[in-house]
């Protein structure tokens, strides 16, 4: 007889965990069940840059302290993977064969790289920079000088060319687009970044993709871009995208064509089966629909919510936008919401101080819709709330981009209500709205 | 016998916060004069949240929180040291100022912290005792996450010892937080929740 479990989690990360964690406050007993197909506790994926750079050590990866999962007394299957799901019989199957019964499902499977077909690409042995042992591939590999190549100016792909800088390497990143973390950042703030890298001796070659690749073994080999041009690497990482990891959900009966889709509370379609993090397309608050937004404090976000309603608590997902934070070479950028908008109907307005410090807010009407700080970056979260909670700014729009911009610019009422909150928090979309602020 | 708790108005932040009137008996004087409530623990051994709540009409502006708390978080705790020689700390509690008003703010150790849960390496934990949000100096790699999402701007770099973050602790070492003893004119109080 398979074992039962009331709650059976799949994936190991920022929203598995999250999700234990909010299981554990509201149900104390209920047994738990963890898989993770990763040879690791759960670590925090996006500090394997950290790591290879050598800015911390291994015991720094874990997210969270030794003894974790006896302590929230969960039954964890480390390197295990979850192949079959079976909702109606409500099972799912290892890819030992260990069959198990849950009663409620979490998929937190997150995501998988993209890797485009390029001719050529088959014969190398490429890398890619999503995991700890990526990042123990790209260490031993760049123990002696390298020449490295990256395709993709993206998070990741910038990422990995940061921690390969720092190993000693020769990096060169090459990119489709015009400007480097395009999704994230506006242009101004790309040129600043682009900027660093140049400085800190990293090649940025934009507009032009790799048209085919020759293998010299071991790894080396040649690159000719769109241009005809040709770049000699000794390692190849390959960082043009990432996409939701939804195998497990689609073998299960679910339609995955943009990720997993689910309803406020973080329900699939399938009775008792709920899905959160980078897999899962949920409520973009800015964009006021569904969306992908693959990023931690997302996934996390999704996991608790989960949890919490796996557990039996009913709370709605709040909603996210897209938060970006990025400091390269001492230049720190956040970001939220919309930063390029995509049309007319948008108020821009930017201001550029000293140094680096720069800053941008998008508007919506009167609805603050998107923020953008790079150098100066403290009190950067006041604006995110405003944006998370669809405020009306109205009142405060000449005020929003200054460096002293906070609560004293909001009316007394609100700001009191807000500063004497006790669950203060995400606050629900809405309360802002109406009030105005 | 059940015990009957009586639920006073208390006077505080232009609002009135409901308290029982046990614990505002059980208050302690400090040497400035002000009365500071006791914490209690409830029968599961947690102790009620403190937090710092601001009187803007008593404000006057003077940043003093700000100095006092630089201070006590420096290593020497000595005011001429902390701002001559060593390397200064931030300050974990801003005054925000605009024409005649001003208060103090710091950071309001949210119930559902957004800074914990957006955390990217664990670092950022709100003790389940205590209530209090803290920062790990050790743990955390200063990826900024946590200052784009407080709705507060209550956290701040700093990089005096590493690259990480430094937010209010309630001055885990005094009884009553720096900022709020040495407030002239107590324009910062303690509330229990
Ligand atoms: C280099 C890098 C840097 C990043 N930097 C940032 C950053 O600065 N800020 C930010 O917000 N985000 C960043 N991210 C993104 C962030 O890491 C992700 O958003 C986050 O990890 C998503 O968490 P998740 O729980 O959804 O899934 P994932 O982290 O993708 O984890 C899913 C887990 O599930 C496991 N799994 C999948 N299928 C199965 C199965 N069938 N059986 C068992 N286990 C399974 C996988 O092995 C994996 O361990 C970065 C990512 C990378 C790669
Ligand atoms: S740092 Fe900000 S988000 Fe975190 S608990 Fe304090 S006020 Fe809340
Ligand atoms: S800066 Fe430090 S505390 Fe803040 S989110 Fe990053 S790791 Fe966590």
């Amino acid at each position: 007889m398979a074992a039962t479990y009331r709650y059976a989690m799949v994936g190991n990360s920022a929203a598995a965990i999250n999700a234990c964690d909010a299981v554990r406050k509201l149900d104390p007993e209920g047994s738990i069940i963890l898989f993770g197909e990763e040879k690791y506790r759960c670590y925090s994926r996006p500090l394997i840059s950290y790591l290879v750079a050598g800015q911390i050590e291994s015991g720094g990866m874990y997210y969270r302290p030794p003894g974790y999962y006896r302590s929230m007394r969960v039954d964890f299957r480390k390197g295990t993977r979850v192949e079959a799901v079976d909702a109606a019989k409500r099972t799912l199957t290892t890819a030992e064969g260990e069959k198990v019964r849950w009663r409620s499902l979490l998929l937190a499977t997150g995501f998988k790289p993209f890797i485009p077909p390029v001719p050529g690409l088959e014969e190398i042995d490429y890398l890619t920079f999503v995991s700890w042992d990526d990042a123990r591939r790209m260490l031993a590999r760049t123990a002696k000088p390298a020449r490295v190549l990256i395709v993709g100016a993206g998070l990741i792909g910038m990422k990995a060319a940061e921690a390969a800088e720092a190993r000693g390497a020769k990096v060169t990143v090459v990119e489709k687009m015009e400007r480097v973390l395009p999704q994230a950042l506006d242009e101004q703030a790309s040129r600043m970044v682009w900027e660093r890298c140049r400085e800190a001796g990293i090649d940025i070659v934009t507009g032009q993709g790799v048209a085919g690749l020759e293998p010299r073994g071991g790894g080396k080999g040649k690159a000719v871009l769109d241009d005809g041009g040709e770049l000699e690497f000794d390692l190849l990482v390959m960082a043009v995208g990432v996409r939701p990891r939804v195998e497990l959900a689609e073998d299960a009966g679910l339609q995955c064509a943009r990720g997993i889709e689910v309803d406020e509370y973080q329900r699939t379609a399938l009775e008792g089966v709920y899905a959160a993090g980078d897999a899962v397309s949920a409520m973009d608050v800015v964009l006021g629909r569904p969306s992908i937004n693959a990023l931690w404090p997302v996934a996390a976000l999704q996991g608790k919510y989960a949890g919490m309603n796996m557990a039996g608590k009913e709370v709605p997902y709040p909603g996210c936008n897209s938060m970006n934070a990025v400091e390269f070479f001492g230049l720190p950028v956040l970001s939220a919401g919309i930063v390029n908008p995509p049309g007319d109907g948008y108020e821009v307005v930017t201001r550029r101080g000293d140094g680096d410090d720069y800053r941008k807010v998008v508007l919506q009407g009167d609805v603050l819709v998107g923020m953008l700080m790079a150098g100066r970056i403290e009190r950067a979260g006041i604006l995110t709330g405003l944006i998370q909670e669809r405020a009306n700014v109205r009142r405060v729009k000449n005020f929003l981009l200054e460096e002293a911009f906070g609560h004293i610019h909001l009316p007394r009422s609100v700001r009191q209500e807000r500063i004497t909150e006790t669950a203060a928090g995400i606050m629900k979309a809405g309360a802002a709205r109406d009030k105005g602020v | 016998m059940a015990e009957i708790m009586v639920i006073v108005p208390v006077y505080a932040y232009d609002v009135y916060v409901y308290r029982p009137l046990a614990l505002c008996l059980k208050v302690t004087a400090r040497p400035g004069g002000a009365l500071l409530p006791v914490r209690l623990e409830d029968e599961e051994g947690d102790l009620d949240l403190i937090r710092i709540v601001p009187r803007e009409e008593y404000c006057i502006g003077c940043r003093l929180c700000e100095i006092h708390c630089v201070v006590q978080h420096s290593k020497s705790k000595n005011i001429i040291k902390a701002f001559k020689s060593e390397r200064r700390p931030v300050k974990r509690v801003e005054v925000e100022e605009e024409g005649h008003v001003s208060f103090a703010l710091q950071c309001r150790h949210c119930d559902e912290a957004p800074c914990v849960t957006a955390c990217l390496s664990g670092a950022m934990s709100k003790d389940p005792r205590t209530g209090v949000v803290t920062n790990d100096p050790e743990r955390c790699v200063g990826c900024w996450t946590c200052i784009l999402v407080c709705p507060f701007g209550a956290v701040r770099r700093d990089e005096a010892d590493k690259k990480a973050v430094g937010k209010c602790d309630l001055c885990p070492d005094l009884e009553v937080p720096a900022c709020v003893a040495n407030c002239p004119n107590e324009a910062l109080l303690l509330v229990e929740e």
